[in-house]
């Protein structure tokens, strides 16, 4: 296993589309601090923590390409089958390329936080003048859930880079990518809809007890706020046992895992409650787990001719 | 004739091809799903024209999977050697490359027709008729040259470039220019004056509204009408301003953007949109110019 890893960081150094790749990761970082400097120019509540965990969903298409395009060499070059030749077993040579894809995982992720608190952290700031902006308190254990996520998105790469064997397979592996975030980000919003909505005639303004005017609701000539207004089933909800199902699946996903980490950090749609960051974790151990095992079962019996 | 031959065999391969009917199926899927999505949303929002609104949706979804087949298509010639088979039967490498051309870019007007098929099938009956049928046809139009310019571009690409990293350097390219157009449009929107103000903070007036009070640099309260205006840093001016609108009329990533949002925001505000002929113009002079330096190229490429 030594040398199948000496042999793929030796490659790795020399791999053009490695390089793209943390070229792009410190790209986008930089165009998160020059976002975020924006923003603390106009005076706006800012803090480069809020960007702290948009590497993840990056990753999620970074990660399966690159993982198919530098291991689908060895099917395309015939390298495999040397290998196993020179007396190299299956699950050393697919557990060197998850220990690969995953350091690779890292790699970026250092390159993504590097740049964006290097430079951030001086500029903009942790946003310890706006209480209600994620603070370090929040967002540090949601990085170190965020490790097991990488390495739950490394082994959904290396199970489809290994299985895969077509010179095609790095389009696959975007098109999948692609995919599992749009269906993330539905399943988040479906997750989000709520059993019950408010059942009213019309909305009227109305005065609360502290004489203030706030949104009210009619309902058969009563008026009622938030709080009070009686309520009937969501049409749109979609029950259990669905709902809890479609719960499970998120959390399991790397998709899922790593759209709830993105979406709970940045302003903009609120995620549905995602479970806190160790038992995240927990599930994407789990995945991992489940998509090695997978893997390795498939592999060992793949016929490499 | 013997361009015939090639189209025939190119034909047959693609139709063969597991991966052209999964473009197909997205394409096919993508309509429905617009259907869907149009209907779902009429409920939520007053929607005018709710047909048209979904016509060319399709059109960023064919940027991405166009270049992709075209490339997969082409580079299964290298890949395969049936490339030096169509040379030594006789066939001209002009030949060759335009029967290429031509069959990437047939693969996006069946992809374009079978979307529209599909989303006026299921959506006259869903979202009713074209509010503006002549419109869409005229876009319509403008779509196909806009992917004939892109097809020839991803040709000349897929046809030099013989690693099968082409494939993938191909759809990042069309993300870049998708992406290159928007950071364009966006740059040229920067209005030439900016306010010059502190910060804002958010106030409870006495009748209970929240309401916005900006802050001078000194950290005073300022009225709106008070506060100084200045020139903006991210203005970009002439020339550049000319030379930058220039480059996303051209580049197909830029004529999306221009036919996907009917023009693009000027610096005060008002959208402008730039003419059909010269959208068109540009479409059929960028795939003639790159097709010309294809040939040439491939012209004097060593396929060994």
């Amino acid at each position: 296993m030594t040398n199948l890893l000496s042999a793929h960081f030796a490659r790795l150094w020399r791999s053009a589309w490695f390089w793209v790749g943390s070229v792009a990761m410190a790209w986008i970082a930089w165009r998160s601090v020059e976002g975020a400097r924006t923003l603390a120019n106009y005076g706006e509540p800012v803090s480069i923590l809020s960007y702290a965990l948009n590497f993840v969903l990056v990753l999620l298409i970074a990660l399966p390409v690159f993982a198919a395009v530098f291991l689908n060499a060895d099917y395309y070059y015939g390298v495999i089958r040397n290998k196993l030749t020179v007396g190299q077993r299956r699950g050393a040579v697919y557990l060197s390329d998850l220990i690969l894809v995953a350091s690779v995982g890292l790699i970026y992720t250092g390159v993504y936080l590097g740049v964006l608190l290097g430079f951030g952290l001086p500029q903009v700031g942790a946003g310890e003048r706006f209480p209600l902006l994620p603070g370090w308190g929040e967002v540090a254990p949601k990085l170190a859930a965020s490790l097991a996520v990488i390495l739950a998105i490394g082994a959904m790469s290396v199970l489809l880079a290994r299985l895969m064997t077509h010179r095609a397979v790095p389009l696959a592996a975007l098109g999948l990518a692609l995919a599992l975030i749009f269906a993330a980000r539905t399943a988040d919003q479906m997750l989000l809809t709520p059993a019950e909505v408010p059942s009213y005639d019309e909305i009227v303004p109305i005065m609360d007890e502290s004489g203030r005017t706030v949104k009210g609701y009619r309902k058969d000539g009563v008026d009622y706020t938030l709080e009070d207004c009686p309520t009937e089933p969501n049409p749109e909800y979609m029950g259990e046992p669905l709902h809890a199902a479609l719960a499970f699946a998120q959390n399991f996903s790397p998709a899922g895992q790593a759209y709830q980490l993105y979406s709970d950090t940045v302003s903009g749609p609120v995620s549905a409650l995602p479970p806190p960051p160790g038992v995240l974790a927990g599930f994407a151990l789990g995945f991992t787990a489940a998509a090695t095992g997978l893997g390795l079962a498939v592999f060992q019996r793949k016929d490499l001719k | 004739m013997a361009v015939i031959n090639l189209l025939s065999a190119n034909f047959f391969s693609m139709i063969r091809s597991k991966r052209f009917w999964l473009g197909t199926f997205i394409m096919a899927a993508g309509g429905v799903y617009m259907v869907l999505d149009i209907n779902r949303m009429k409920d939520m929002a007053e929607f005018d024209g709710l047909l048209d609104s979904g016509v060319f949706q399709y059109a960023i979804l064919l940027f991405l999977i166009l270049p992709a087949l075209g490339s997969l298509f082409i580079n299964t010639d290298y890949n395969d050697g049936t490339i030096r088979n169509k040379l030594t039967v006789g066939r001209t490498r002009t030949q060759v490359y335009l029967s290429n051309l031509i069959t990437v870019y047939a693969a996006g007007v069946f992809y374009t027709l079978v979307y529209e098929a599909v989303y006026l099938l299921v959506g006259f009956p869903v979202l009713g008729s074209l509010r503006h049928p002549q419109a869409a046809l005229s876009k319509l139009l403008m779509m196909l040259l806009l992917f004939l310019a892109l097809s020839a571009l991803f040709t000349l690409l897929a046809t030099l470039i013989t690693n099968r990293s082409v494939l993938l350097i191909c759809v990042f390219m069309a993300f870049g220019l998708i992406l290159g157009a928007q950071i364009i449009n966006a740059k040229l929107e920067a209005p030439e004056m900016i306010e010059d103000y502190g910060g804002v903070t958010y106030i409870t007036t006495e009748d209970g509204n929240m309401t916005v009070q900006y802050m001078d640099k000194n950290g005073n309260p300022i009225d709106p009408e008070d506060i100084p205006r200045v020139p903006n840093p991210r203005y970009v001016a002439e020339p550049m301003r000319t030379v930058l609108r220039k480059v996303n009329d051209i580049q197909p990533g830029g004529q999306l953007a221009e036919l996907l949002e009917d023009g693009h925001l000027e610096p005060d505000g008002f959208k402008t949109a730039t003419p059909y002929w010269q959208l068109a113009l540009y479409a059929a002079g960028l795939a003639a110019a790159v097709t010309a330096g294809g040939l040439i190229f491939f012209r004097r490429k060593d396929l060994k």
